[in-house]
């Protein structure tokens, strides 16, 4: 089934088209990987999809509903989870209160139930702690629980910003460059994390540089310029030469 | 336990005050005081979610004028108007803030300030609100308690437990602070608070967390516009008379720097903020009242009329500490211990983080 798919997805900033008549189709349950160099559109393509910004033109389907016009908190309540590349942080919460803040949705007490803390809100408090620690725990984070977010190593920060989104338990979750400036342990530590998210039913939207991602990655959708210009399995990416030019030929990608 | 000790600390000092200070001068300065402490802590609700209004005077007077002159006008009781004075307050803020509620730091604070300007300024315009003059006369709150000694068997009980009839009306203060705050500790320190304080750290990962920033800026709005509200309702039937003087930007200012100086972080900080300054603010009046009694030393005389004089430079002299504030104490006065604590453990999270490893 496809859970997330756009049409002819577009948009402008002025003269710049960041990006242009995108088609794509996310299947659910599948580890989606979306890579091209810097400036071809991939976070553009997530604020699009969120609601952060609204397309020239095109339109946005998740599960068989139009959410082009959707704002980015009703795009949570639907169950798109996110990262962000630059990845800001509650930084005056502890990692904890991060997480534990970020379950608003779920499993959600209505506003009066909070204030008179109702047996209701009581109970759902008590659920969302033990999620909290779950979620803590699956992501190696249990141990810098009462730190601050600000205070913790860059790393750390960005797995934090991984622990938030899935607070909101996402069906679709989308990370941009969850391994930017991570260190090799890190590195190999998150890939292992995110392929566990897929057997936990959650279809993964990835943007990355790092090519060690490709192994994970159940299907690849290369971008360039705000176009696509390949859509494959990884091994049909590594043979094809289109995107060997555009996108390893660079320097930065050996 | 710690948390609530500065909170038993005020109540046993608010409780006592009233006996010691049995002053008319002494009562007003404490029932300013509990007007900018509703004020202030109101204002600190909105700005949980990081944006600052300069509108808050404007509500205090709001509730001040609908009630004052929905009992005189109309001859409604002061127990009904006061409440309808708090909601008008709650509802004009949310309908004001409806257009700003999208609107974040600079833009906010312009925003509120156009809008506090605006209400005092059309309140000002009206007839039935005096215009620029005011009105006297407003159902007065301290003859309406007084009906409560008239009372038979009550008003006995009362004189014998040692309660007046002067500070009644500070008692009353009193009661509608406590709850009001207990209100707004609640709304903070719920998981509506926490909410609210992730819009002022990032909107973008609150809005990806699925928080409705409109609504909670809006709630956030709701409660301080209310209770700044009720307090202004209370103070406009307790001095009886209602002027548009009294709840200008110049008001605005001074409820905001309660609480940057106090602390805006803390709950705390703008009820040590307002009960500082307020008593600074109204250090000649005590001195020239007290100097008024007799009794007094000739130098104790001229030390006020100095005082007086200079009075003028308040404005200066608290400007001066707020900058001192912002710069040296960014956490304000309520940050103090917790420096302290800090310099003498002398160790970031990062070196714990590092040593674990
Ligand atoms: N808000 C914006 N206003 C103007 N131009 C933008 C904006 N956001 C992105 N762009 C431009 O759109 C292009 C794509 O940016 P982006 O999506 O961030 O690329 P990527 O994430 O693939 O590196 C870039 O040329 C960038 O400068
Ligand atoms: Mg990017």
């Amino acid at each position: 089934m496809i859970l997330l798919e756009t049409h002819e997805l577009t948009k402008r900033f002025g003269g710049l088209v960041a990006m242009d008549a995108l088609d794509i189709e996310i299947e659910e349950g599948a580890i989606h990987g979306l890579i091209g160099p810097n400036g071809a559109g991939k976070s553009t393509f997530f604020n699009l999809v969120t609601g952060v910004l609204a397309p020239t033109s095109g339109k946005v389907v998740y599960d068989g509903r139009d959410i082009t016009k959707s704002r980015p908190h009703q795009v949570a309540a639907m169950g798109i989870g996110r990262t962000f590349q630059l990845n800001p942080l509650f930084g005056d919460f502890t990692v904890f209160d991060n997480v534990a803040t970020a379950h608003h949705l779920n499993p959600g007490s209505s506003v009066p139930s909070i204030y008179f803390n109702t047996k209701k809100h009581r109970e759902n408090e008590a659920w969302v702690r033990k999620n909290t620690e779950e979620i803590l725990e699956f992501l190696n984070l249990s141990r810098v629980k009462d730190e601050l977010a600000k205070n913790l190593p860059h790393g750390y920060q960005k797995i934090l910003g991984v622990a938030r989104a899935l607070a909101i338990k996402p069906r679709l979750l989308m990370l941009d460059e969850p391994l930017g400036g991570m260190n090799p342990e890190e590195i190999a530590f998150s890939i292992g994390a995110i392929s566990q998210l897929r057997d936990r039913g959650i279809t993964v939207l990835v943007v990355e540089h790092n090519m060690q991602v490709l192994s994970i990655l159940d299907h690849v959708t290369v971008i360039s310029f705000g176009a696509k210009i390949f859509d494959g399995t990884p091994e049909e990416v590594r043979r094809d030469k289109t995107v060997i030019e555009t996108y390893f030929g660079g320097d930065d990608y050996e | 336990m710690k948390k609530a000790l500065p909170f038993l600390i005020l109540a046993v000092f608010f409780l006592i005050a009233p006996a010691v200070f049995t002053t008319r001068t002494w009562l007003n300065a404490f029932i300013l005081v509990f007007v900018s402490i509703v004020g202030s802590c109101g204002l600190r609700t909105i700005s949980l979610s990081g944006n600052l209004s300069f509108a808050q005077a404007a509500f205090i007077g709001l509730g001040a004028y609908v009630s004052g002159v929905l009992a005189k006008t109309l001859e409604l009781s002061l127990w009904v108007t006061i409440p309808i004075g708090a909601l008008a307050a709650m509802a004009v803020g949310l309908i004001t803030g409806l257009p700003f509620a999208r609107l974040r730091n600079i833009y906010y604070c312009m925003a509120s300030m156009f809008m506090g300007v605006a209400i005092i300024q059309f309140i000002s315009a009206m007839n039935v609100t005096g215009g620029a003059n005011g009105i006297t006369g407003v159902p007065s709150l301290g003859k309406e308690l007084s009906k409560i000694f008239d009372m038979p068997g009550i008003g006995a009980a009362l004189e014998n437990a040692g309660v007046t009839r002067v500070h009644l009306s500070a008692d009353l203060f009193l009661l509608v602070t406590v709850v009001s705050l207990a209100c707004l500790y609640r709304f903070e320190h719920s998981r509506i608070g926490w909410t609210l304080r992730t819009l002022s750290q990032s909107p973008e990962v609150a809005a990806s967390i699925g928080v409705n920033e409109v609504f909670y800026r809006q709630l956030s709005v709701a409660f301080g516009c209310f209770f700044a509200g009720l307090i202004g309702a209370l103070y406009a039937h307790y001095s009886t008379t209602l002027s548009p003087n009294s709840y200008t930007m110049g008001t605005a200012l001074w409820l905001l720097m309660y609480m940057m100086i106090g602390g805006s972080g803390r709950f705390i900080g703008p009820i040590i903020g307002a009960l500082l300054l307020e008593f600074v603010k109204q250090i000649p009046t005590i001195l020239t009242s007290m100097s008024g009694l007799g009794g007094v030393s000739p130098e104790f005389i001229a030390f006020s009329r100095w005082a007086g004089q200079y009075s003028a430079y308040t404005p200066f002299l608290t400007a001066g500490v707020l900058i001192v504030v912002c710069y040296w104490i960014p956490g304000g006065l309520v940050s103090i211990p917790a420096r302290i604590a800090d310099a003498i453990r002398g160790h970031s999270a990062r070196d714990r983080l590092e040593s674990n490893a």
